[in-house]
């Protein structure tokens, strides 16, 4: 799964820089909790502050980005507008199909070019999969078809408004450094 | 300045952090699944309705059911994001916590 996939690497000099302060980072900690320094009292409170200064080093998740969650929602108004067309012919619409298409393939590479980012690029990957059941599956359908019962767009569309708003919420949720 | 007394506090209060912020969190997973299982069945029910009037076929409704799925697994990884936004977030409070408590030691 591309999920899994590592970012964009960065420059190798840079990542030999971060690589080297880490290496450092670990040794100051290691000698710190030195029994010849710090007694054993201090050293079992000291530990999980340690622990916490290291994890702080390697944040868990990507930071909130403004223009992830612009990509996201317009490409969410954009597929709903498009499904609202579907009780029409796919042929009619194969341009306009095409566009949204790629609105939400360029909104997808912006988020797997972002480090820490796997959760999100999972759910652009379920929510784009043609042979899925979201909106990758519903233009398979519509084209398979040729066009849909408007009762058929109408049980749909909530459920695929849904998908967007779960890569939209996760962005809002993100930490925003600005914010915080 | 008394470094010993300085880590118990950031420790005692860093607990507290904690409680609140993953007590928010589970809480809004429960709540979140209980809406998602509400939410399902209604539009199912709806589906089913449709499916007996004709008024969809038989491919619509496998597809909305089917669909379900996904959107589960959807919601899983939110919550799997979210909970790692959590993670970060504590571990930043408890930095502020040190760093507040170091220079409130300063005299």
């Amino acid at each position: 799964m591309a999920g899994s996939r590592p970012a964009y690497p960065s420059s190798p000099r840079s990542g030999v820089k971060r690589l080297t302060a880490e290496v450092d980072c670990l040794v100051m900690a290691a000698q710190l909790l030195d029994p010849r320094i710090m007694n054993a009292s201090l050293r079992h409170l000291l530990l999980p502050f340690l622990a916490i200064l290291l994890l702080a080093g390697c944040s868990t998740i990507a930071t909130y980005d403004k223009i992830a969650y612009d990509k996201a929602t317009g490409a969410k108004a954009e597929a709903l507008m498009l499904m609202d067309n579907a009780t029409g012919s796919y042929a009619a619409h194969a341009k306009e199909v095409e566009a949204v298409k790629l609105t939400i393939a360029k909104a997808f590479e912006y988020d797997r070019g972002r480090s820490r980012n796997a959760e999100t690029v999972a759910m652009w990957e379920l929510l784009r999969a043609p042979d899925g059941n979201l909106f990758g599956g519903f233009l398979r359908r519509w084209r398979e078809k040729g066009s849909f019962k408007p009762d058929a767009i109408a049980i749909k569309k909530p459920d695929i408004e849904q998908a967007f708003d779960e890569i939209i919420a996760l962005e809002i949720g993100k930490p925003n450094p600005k914010k915080d | 300045m008394n470094f010993d007394n300085i880590l118990k506090d950031v420790l005692g209060k860093s607990k507290d952090l904690g409680k609140t912020l993953f007590k928010q969190l589970a809480k809004q997973a429960a709540e979140d699944a209980n809406d998602f299982l509400k939410k399902s069945k209604e539009s199912l029910k709806r589906a089913a309705v449709l499916l007996a009037e004709g008024k969809i076929d038989r491919d619509d409704f496998e597809d909305l059911v089917r669909g379900k799925r996904d959107l589960a697994a959807m919601r899983a990884l939110r919550q799997a994001g979210l909970a790692k936004a959590a993670i970060d977030t504590f571990i930043n409070g408890v930095l502020n916590l040190f760093i507040d408590a170091v220079f409130a030691a300063i005299p």
